[in-house]
């Protein structure tokens, strides 16, 4: 993992990290019979303090990593990966269909959906009073 | 009776969930629990939109409506997006233009027009909730309109479009559908 990485590609990394760890946490919170931290990191052959660290969004893992964690806990793979919107800023905007509006205007739509965005990145770092009107 | 669609009913689940039982029911206090709701400058064709946060927001959502438009139809428009977080909870952004009124056909029984139909059927009863609305229009006089236009009618509907913060049409076509059959209940 070389050390002249974008801000951007460390960026989008962090972000995915960050949201698969939380994702593989609350799998294993949700596992019945529980599945401990241990028993993942034996099942990906890796220490314990690894997992913690996976969890925690400090460490990058690899793809085989993330079948084995999903094996272990009997999810299916998909359900373990963050979803493209928590992670992408360019995802499409959904129209509907009676609305007059069509697809090829999400590109027209993207400048409210950022502006929405950073809004809210304001708002969620004050108390609600600022979401009151 | 419950309700056959389930846009109703999750509309009347929250409402007595929150125990609204006065008009206006007001929607930007219920919906800024589930979303931040701002009101912003958006083109004019566009009245309304959802859109999920990242992962780190201390909500899921945004609302968004179009500030440019009237406080009624913001309104609705609120309303309707609520009904998108409740009942479809869309992964990407979602963008609502303005409404074309139209009849059900095949068409409009698939994907996400029918999402559509369910988010209006959800901000109809949210704002226009029948347990208020039909007595109401009973206290009003409109219970057993015999059909005939009047002045009075144009009375009732101003009054009570006042009353539930919605648009005269937003009104109309809610009583409409209530007389509807199957929407009565």
């Amino acid at each position: 993992m070389g050390k002249n990485r974008s801000a951007d590609s460390r960026s989008l990394s962090r972000k995915v990290q960050s949201a698969f760890g939380t994702k593989l946490k609350a799998a294993r919170r949700q596992s019945k019979p529980k599945v401990t931290q241990s028993a993942i990191a034996e099942a990906l052959d890796i220490t314990r303090t690894s997992i913690s660290n996976i969890e925690n969004g400090r460490h990058r893992v690899f793809l085989d990593q993330v079948y084995a964690a999903a094996e272990r806990l009997r999810v299916p793979v998909a359900s373990l990966l963050p979803d493209e919107a928590e992670i992408l800023t360019n995802v499409p905007v959904s129209v509907s269909p009676t609305s007059g509006l069509t697809v090829s205007e999400t590109e027209r739509l993207a400048p409210y959906v950022e502006e929405a965005l950073r809004k809210a990145t304001m708002m969620g770092g004050h108390s609600r009073q600022k979401a009151r009107d | 009776m419950e309700p056959r669609s389930r846009a109703v009913r999750a509309a009347r689940r929250l409402l007595d969930a929150l125990g609204k039982n006065q008009l206006p029911v007001k929607i930007h206090e219920i919906a800024k629990n589930y979303a931040f709701v701002q009101h912003n400058n958006l083109t004019n064709d566009v009245s309304g939109m959802l859109i999920p946060t990242p992962p780190e927001s201390r909500k899921r959502w945004i609302i968004v409506v179009n500030k440019n438009h009237s406080h009624e139809r913001q309104n609705f428009s609120m309303a309707h997006e609520l009904g998108h977080l409740v009942l479809h909870a869309y992964k990407t952004p979602h963008a609502d233009g303005i409404q074309k009124i139209r009849f059900r056909d095949a068409e409009s029984s698939l994907g996400r027009d029918r999402d559509e139909i369910e988010a209006n059927q959800f901000a109809a009863e949210l704002l226009m909730p029948a347990k208020l609305l039909i007595p109401r229009l009973e206290q009003l006089g409109l219970g057993a309109w015999d059909g005939n236009p009047s002045k009075e009618v144009g009375t009732v509907i101003e009054t009570l479009a006042m009353e539930c913060r919605v648009s005269e049409q937003a009104l109309v076509l809610r009583i409409g559908n209530l007389l509807h059959r199957d929407e009565r209940y």
